[in-house]
């Protein structure tokens, strides 16, 4: 049977997509409190949207497993902090600080995490199984 | 069992390892696909796959000679529909539900696996008494 993407292939492609949005989760954190980018503006939180292929009949078999179709940017409204002495405050002394929420961006992070575990977990199983179809020819 | 009549307990099982093999796939890609929106994880029917391919043995079968060629078992995965919303994205994949069937799975193939060293054993011994 030709498979021309393997369960592990699959298994790294949710790896490789659950660690880029880990790091936009990083990216998102670390940005909390950035309120002038070189764009103009406070920074805007990122959001990694994920693209798989569903296995329905006519399915493409080489392109199973999930991908980062691209990173979105999220348009909610910015917070808003009165601070009139800040540099970067407008005529009414309201800072525009970006729309991030820290435990949203946890919460995110957790998720990644457990789904990131999931295909480590998937990976080493097959792992196991391979291990136990060379043991047929060990003897 | 008159299904399974005239079939090698070899062939069956290395028929069920390929199932189990198949059926890996597609649970890696249910758990792959667990942050994936509006994303519907797929099941397949062990039994029913298997029964397909044991009963096309001895026939004559099509070659494969694309990947993109019809299988038998790349048909029979089914959507599994009894499946509830839990998060706003629209998708539908249990993690939990995917760990078991993945542990379900792998203890299927390796116990398919552990018969088939039996098996060959037993072949071995065989040989080893006619010498």
């Amino acid at each position: 049977m030709i498979q021309p993407v393997s369960a592990r292939d699959i298994a790294v492609s949710g790896l490789k997509a659950q660690r880029t949005r880990m790091t936009v989760i990083a990216q998102n954190i670390a940005n909390v409190d950035t309120v002038r980018t070189a764009g103009g503006g406070p920074f805007r939180r990122q959001l990694a949207v994920l693209r798989g292929e569903q296995l329905k009949p006519g399915y493409n078999p080489e392109r199973l497993g999930v991908r980062v179709e691209r990173i979105e940017l999220d348009d909610a409204p910015f917070r808003t902090v009165f601070n009139p002495s800040h540099p970067d405050a407008d005529e009414s002394g309201y800072v525009q600080y970006p729309n991030i929420s820290v435990a949203v961006e946890m919460v995110d992070l957790v998720s990644a995490q457990r789904a990131y575990d999931a295909n480590i977990a998937v990976f080493v199983s097959g792992k196991r199984m391979d291990q136990k179809a060379l043991e047929i020819i060990q003897q | 069992m008159s299904a399974l009549s005239g079939i090698d307990a070899g062939q069956l099982l290395i028929a069920g390892m390929r199932v189990a093999s198949e059926n890996h796939r597609i649970i890696a890609n249910n758990i792959a696909n667990v942050d994936t929106p509006n994303f519907n994880p797929t099941e397949m029917d062990f039994q029913k796959t298997l029964s397909k391919l044991v009963e096309g043995q001895g026939r004559l079968q099509l070659r494969r000679t694309r990947p993109r060629h019809f299988d038998k078992l790349a048909t029979p995965p089914q959507f599994e529909r009894l499946a509830f919303l839990s998060k706003n994205d629209y998708n539908k994949v249990d993690l939990d539900d995917q760990m078991v069937k993945l542990s379900e799975n792998t203890g299927r193939y390796t116990t398919y696996g552990s018969l088939l060293v039996k098996r060959f054993e037993q072949i071995k011994s065989m040989l080893q008494d006619l010498r």
